[in-house]
């Protein structure tokens, strides 16, 4: 017999979801938009998404990766808008939130460099990289194949490569 | 270097950069509360309403007296609005209309320019009887499958399967302006509102051609139409904003 979660267990497990995943969720949505308010209202909207959808999730793949998924494309939607286009997006390290503590030169090139990939490379390093989603779960967000992810890995690696060479850090990555 | 190492890398590099990222701590009670509020609206409010009161929190009205025949009847009554003091020639009618799509064909569309934006009214019907057109913000989300599995009708989530009566959905998206809503008539006629912030205000006067985008997403082929729609604006006068903020 199928139990069906009632209105308190729903509104639990969406506490529960935001307390773990907020953390990973909003530095994705930063990443991915460059701009702190943006990004806290594409969170808010993730999670307000999912839990209309809570009660239909088949958990046919990982809460992360259903997440991940809302996440992505509540940013998609974001950078479609036309206002999101007119704003000049070219990344420099004074756009990024004041850091908590001091941070290596080395750290701030390699974040520069992910967020300056091309958006389809950034999204796969973005989820394999950084929310260290294996090529699978990538895939399942992104709704492509496995292979389709090795590719623009491999394209993003070389790519990286290349933006760290140029700022003078070799073997960075 | 392996991928668990560039994961280490990448990570601990990002980490560092962000942290002056702060989560917030009363997320969930928002969201709870939010989720909470929007149900109740939608008992309360056709999806009509809630976006003439976005409309009108923009500070601008998107009806006028001439382009109100089809918005008109996709309204109760118990709006606010003062339609005596719409100006007879608040709304301009495109001179021509062309496109470019073979799956969807488009109603005379109706355009106000207020202080705030440019406000457009685009009536949608599938070409062929084999289809039906939804808007994008008919769908209920439901990232766990493809295609979503239902629709909003009438204020009500129903099957989408059921909704289609065997017919294929045609989700009408659009792609241009700063945002979108799309209303449905009673006799369940799809109209797509858009709205652009910040029109080009020294071009509008002298008339313009206007492109408006659009994806037109068979749900049940996955096949994807990208549509445009052109439209040839005579010379349009601003309305000043009618109603008070």
């Amino acid at each position: 017999m199928e139990t069906v979660k009632g209105p308190d267990s729903l509104e639990k497990e969406m506490e529960r979801m935001v307390i773990t995943y907020q953390h990973d969720l909003l530095r994705l949505c930063f990443a991915y938009l460059c701009d702190e308010e943006l990004a806290k209202d594409a969170l808010q909207e993730t999670f307000l998404k999912a839990f209309r959808s809570l009660s239909g999730f088949q958990r046919d793949c990982s809460e992360k990766t259903w997440l991940t998924r809302i996440a992505i494309n509540t940013c998609k939607d974001i950078r479609r808008s036309a206002w999101f286009r007119y704003i000049a997006r070219e990344i420099t390290l004074d756009m990024l939130p004041e850091p908590a503590a001091p941070v290596q030169q080395i750290d701030a090139s390699i974040t520069l460099a992910v967020l300056s990939l091309p958006p389809k490379l950034k999204e796969a390093a973005l989820l394999c990289w950084y929310q260290e989603m294996s090529y699978t779960e990538a895939a399942q967000t992104l709704n492509i194949s496995p292979q389709a992810v090795s590719n623009r890995m491999k394209r993003a690696r070389k790519k990286l490569r290349q933006i760290l060479e140029g700022s003078g850090f070799h073997d960075a990555l | 270097m392996t991928l668990y190492k560039e994961q280490q890398k990448v990570r601990t590099a990002m980490n560092a950069t962000f942290s002056g990222l702060t989560e917030d701590n009363f997320l969930a009670q928002r969201i709870l509360a939010q989720s909470k509020g929007e149900s109740q609206m939608k008992k309360k409010w056709s999806a009509a309403l809630i976006f003439a009161i976005a409309a009108l929190m923009l500070g601008a009205v998107a009806l006028a007296a001439v382009g109100w025949s089809s918005l008109r009847q996709l309204l109760p009554r118990t709006l606010p609005i003062q339609e005596e003091k719409f100006a007879a020639d608040a709304i301009s009618i495109p001179i021509s209309q062309t496109h470019n799509s073979n799956l969807i064909t488009f109603g005379t569309v109706e355009l106000y320019w207020a202080k705030d934006g440019l406000f457009i009214t685009v009536p949608v019907k599938e070409a062929d009887a084999k289809y039906v057109v939804c808007g994008s913000h008919d769908i209920v989300d439901d990232f766990s499958s493809w295609p979503p599995t239902h629709i909003w009708s009438n204020n009500t989530q129903i099957p989408a399967d059921e909704w289609r009566t065997g017919r294929e959905i045609l989700e009408v998206a659009p792609q241009s302006g700063n945002w979108s809503a799309s209303l449905r008539s009673e006799e369940g006629d799809l109209a797509v509102i858009l709205g652009i912030d910040s029109p080009d205000n020294r071009k509008l006067p002298e008339g313009m051609l206007l492109t408006l985008r659009f994806i037109v997403h068979n749900w049940q082929t996955n096949e994807k139409e990208y549509v445009s729609l052109n439209l040839e604006l005579p010379p349009m006068t601003m309305q000043q904003e009618l109603l008070p903020r």
